[in-house]
């Protein structure tokens, strides 16, 4: 059956509608500023920093004095430039931070945030790093209860963490005050943890 | 007479509709999604930050940092890049931004799915497959990694018939593609496991209320929290009540007169559930129970037209129970046993009096799973036992009983999987199931392999072959059925799928997607034998092959607005004849924008279909349709008021979808527009 005219325009009239539609919801997005939100791996790459803070590695994990403190992020990579935005520029104890990609689980590393991408072998990735003090990270749902250090969690539209201490290496010292922010932040128990 | 539905097929048989909505919806998303994000060279992870709150977000305190409220970074990007299928995630944001009633209403906002509705039950079409007859038996519902299918019809409730309530979710996982490799039966064309909120995110109470046109009202209480310990817990009622289409137009029953075809106050529906979860020390139960009631106002089957006694009540519950338990670091066990019970009752008016049709199941079943990872690979190995004690069906009519078939039957599965990293650019994963039906059909055993490769960060692509079964369940086998129906053997499939994601912009991702099935000895519903029930019977009749292709993209534009557009192009036909399957469109559209209007505290969230005509299941075309749905809404923060307004069939479009076997009407019509107000309270 071939459509009327008349149809015709109504299908026209239906698409001009939704295209106006679609753009005025644009431009009325555009026009309003936006509340201060930000989005989810700044926040995170920012919160690494944070916590980086109130740590110290032992001096033997720093080739020199005013080496950088090495970032890892293993397996695909949420972050975008949101870390090494973070990152730029920052020191900590005098030393400077790098931001490495690596394939594999890199004890030479400082801070390793390990991907969701990698969730199939978290245990064997906190395994090759445990006997090192490398801070694991990660934001996979039941790291730290896989022995992972820091884990970091979205409810409720903002980022915590839950800290699990005893799986770090003894070389790795946490501030009192991390450990008590993270209590007060204990919304999830770490679960089985050693 | 007084204005009732009636199709209305304004212009909709224009075939290139759903092909110019998605051309235009594709090249606004482009425009929109080019533009801004790449000319500021924006990070993928950090696509909608708005500048200021971004620069500075380092130099806050720890504890400040816990406060910044976050746009949710999609984590398909991480999750689903590496799983061995072409998979879809739906979060909780989205069915509340965009008023999605039901599980139904999700899968229309999924690519390549469409839903069937013809007044009674909801039906997916997964690829342009949705036969006449399956009772969603082609694809598997799991809750939480439970099967919900039921044993007697293999069903899928996804309509307001499902037991549960869509506010409880916390996200939908669609996976397409066979997966009877991990899964058995019924994963057949997609596996969509729904996975729910926990107890943590609630912290409180929260109450629900609805209001709407054709009288409907649906009311929710839920409360949930947590224990310094860590045990978590959720309990949620919910009920739902309308009128439904209080005045329904049938031409295939206007006679004139006596008959004008029209059927009054027969198209109610009302549920009611409850659910249940809690988590503690590794285990983590599940129950619920739900109960539908939906009066047919098609009058199937030949029922008298327009008697609101014709009627189906669905009652499905549940109890499961999972204990997790790290063995060591790199091995995990996962032991789970559950009892489910589903019960049919269908109600059928005729003038000489009801037909009563019941069916009945009860199963229990045990599964364990051990996960072993290995430096470069993760091995799953797996068991499930299932004893289906229960598949009973029955039927009687005013002259007496006419049915009486009281079975059960035992499944065993033993499956194995492995994830190996050969690179850090490519993955492999193969898994395989057997399936052994003792007494029936023996052993099957079917396979899923996947090769994906990063070429780079910014794409993924996915060869992914295929293969499964769907047993034939015990309705199609004995209900009343004949001698051809009692010979029936598993129905198979094979697929042959190439996915490829790429990034294009920061912000902006497309996928494409080519795809093949074959089907062989499908089970398929054929009607005129004078030896069963309802002159309807099945058997392993056709091959069919489909084929097709999938775009899509996905992005976050400025400003935080998020969009979703899907195209489909696929062939569906017989082998013997070329002919194109019935209720196979040709071209599907999805489409899914949000909004926010931060001043306001407010999303603005449109989702659209459009889909090509369909072939009846007898000669003729139901004509294509595009339909829009526009939701706005306010969130209840932490303790607060949260309101939102959602208006179905927006532009008001006369369609419908095609009617089946036991439909007298070619084409079933569906609402015009009609809306919802939604008030919900945290506390």
């Amino acid at each position: 059956m071939a459509p009327t005219h008349g149809s015709r325009r109504r299908i026209h009239g239906v698409l001009a509608a939704a295209l106006v539609a679609c753009l005025g919801a644009r431009l009325l997005a555009n026009a309003v500023p936006a509340a201060p939100r930000a989005s989810e791996y700044s926040v995170k790459a920012a919160l690494i920093f944070n916590i980086a803070r109130f740590v110290t590695w032992p001096s033997t994990s720093f080739t020199s004095p005013s080496a950088p403190i090495s970032v890892c992020v293993l397996g695909a990579d949420p972050f975008g430039s949101a870390l090494d935005d973070a990152l730029k520029g920052k020191q900590l104890g005098g030393h400077g931070l790098a931001v490495r990609r690596v394939a594999e689980p890199d004890p030479s590393c400082h801070i390793l945030f390990v991907s969701s991408s990698e969730s199939k072998r978290l245990g064997v990735i906190v395994e090759k790093v445990q006997k090192s003090s490398v801070l694991t990270v990660s934001d996979h749902d039941g790291f730290c209860r896989t022995g992972g250090i820091v884990e970091l969690f979205t409810e409720q539209d903002s980022i915590h963490f839950v800290i699990n201490a005893r799986a770090a290496d003894p070389g790795l010292k946490f501030s009192a005050r991390l450990l008590d922010i993270a209590a007060r932040e204990r919304e999830r128990s770490c679960g089985g943890g050693r | 007479m007084m204005p009732c539905t009636r199709l209305r097929p304004r212009g909709l048989h224009d075939p290139c509709l759903p092909l110019r909505c998605a051309c235009l919806t594709f090249a606004l998303l482009f425009v929109q999604g080019i533009t801004p994000a790449a000319a500021q060279g924006r990070a993928p992870g950090a696509p909608v930050a708005d500048d200021q709150a971004d620069d500075d977000l380092t130099s806050l305190a720890i504890e400040d940092l816990l406060d910044v409220k976050v746009y949710a970074a999609s984590k398909f990007l991480q999750d689903a890049a590496q799983a061995p299928s072409s998979v879809t995630i739906i979060h909780a944001d989205e069915i509340r931004q965009q008023g999605y009633r039901t599980l139904a209403d999700v899968l229309r906002a999924v690519r390549g799915f469409y839903v069937t509705y013809d007044r009674n039950y909801s039906y997916v079409g997964v690829r342009g497959f949705q036969r006449p007859g399956d009772y969603n038996g082609r694809v598997l519902l799991l809750l939480n990694g439970h099967r919900m299918n039921d044993t007697v019809y293999e069903q899928a409730l996804l309509g307001t018939e499902s037991p549960i309530d869509i506010e409880l979710l916390d996200r939908v996982e669609v996976i397409r593609g066979p997966s009877s490799s991990l899964y058995g039966t019924s994963a057949f064309f997609a596996v969509i496991n729904l996975i729910t909120r926990g107890g943590a995110s609630l912290r409180g109470g929260e109450v629900q209320g609805q209001g709407g046109s054709q009288a409907l009202m649906r009311g929710r209480a839920t409360l949930g929290g947590r224990t310094a310990a860590g045990a978590e817990g959720l309990v949620s009622v919910s009920a739902y009540g309308t009128d439904g289409n209080t005045q329904l137009y049938f031409p295939e029953f206007d006679q004139g007169g006596l008959a004008d075809g029209i059927v009054r106050n027969a198209d109610r529906d009302r549920f009611t559930s409850v659910f249940a979860s809690g988590a503690a020390r590794g285990f983590t139960a599940q129950a619920g129970v739900g109960s539908r009631l939906k009066t047919i106002p098609t009058a199937p089957y030949d029922t008298t037209f327009a008697d609101p006694r014709t009627r189906t009540r669905d009652t499905r519950a549940f109890a499961h129970l999972r204990y997790s338990r790290q063995l060591d670091a790199r091995t995990t066990l996962d032991v789970r046993g559950a009892y489910d019970v589903y019960a049919y009752d269908g109600d059928f008016a005729y003038d000489t009096g009801i037909f009563v049709d019941r069916g009945r199941g009860a199963w229990v079943t045990t599964e364990a799973a051990l996960v072993r990872q290995f430096s470069r690979h993760a091995l799953t190995t797996g068991f499930e036992y299932r004893n289906n004690f229960r598949q009973d069906q029955s039927a009687r009519d005013e002259t007496g009983p006419l049915l009486d078939d009281r079975r059960g039957s035992h499944i065993t599965g033993l499956y194995v999987e492995d994830e190996v990293r050969v690179s850090p650019r490519l993955l492999l994963n193969g898994g395989l199931r057997w399936d052994q039906y003792y007494g029936r059909f023996g052993g099957t055993v079917n396979p899923r392999l996947a090769v994906i490769v990063s070429p780079a960060a910014s794409s993924t692509v996915k060869l992914l072959y295929g293969r499964a079964f769907r047993a034939p369940n015990p309705y199609e086998l004995y209900y009343g059925q004949n001698a051809l129906s009692a010979q029936l053997q598993p129905e198979r499939i094979q697929t042959y799928e190439a996915e490829w994601q790429q990034r294009v912009a920061p912000a902006l991702q497309v996928t494409a997607s080519i795809f093949r099935n074959d089907v062989r000895d499908l089970i398929v519903q054929r009607s005129g034998s004078d030896e069963t029930l309802d002159g309807l019977y099945y058997r392993n009749g056709d091959n069919v092959t489909a084929q097709g292709i999938e775009l899509e993209m996905q992005g976050t534009l400025r400003g935080g607005v998020q969009a979703r557009v899907g195209q489909v192009f696929q062939r569906v036909e017989l082998d013997s004849t070329g002919r194109i399957l019935s209720n196979a469109p040709r071209v599907l559209t999805t489409m899914v924008v949000e909004v926010p209007v931060p001043r306001l505290d407010a999303v603005i969230g449109f989702n659209a279909f459009a889909i090509g005509e369909r072939r009846r299941v007898v000669d003729g075309i139901v004509p294509g349709a595009f339909v829009g749905n526009l939701s706005v809404s306010r969130r209840a923060h932490a303790k607060g008021l949260g309101v939102s307004l959602s208006i179905y069939n927006l532009f008001d479009q006369g369609w419908g979808d095609p009617g089946s076997v036991e439909h007298r009407q070619d084409v079933l019509p569906q609402d015009g527009r009609t809306g919802i107000v939604r008030l919900s309270w945290r506390m």
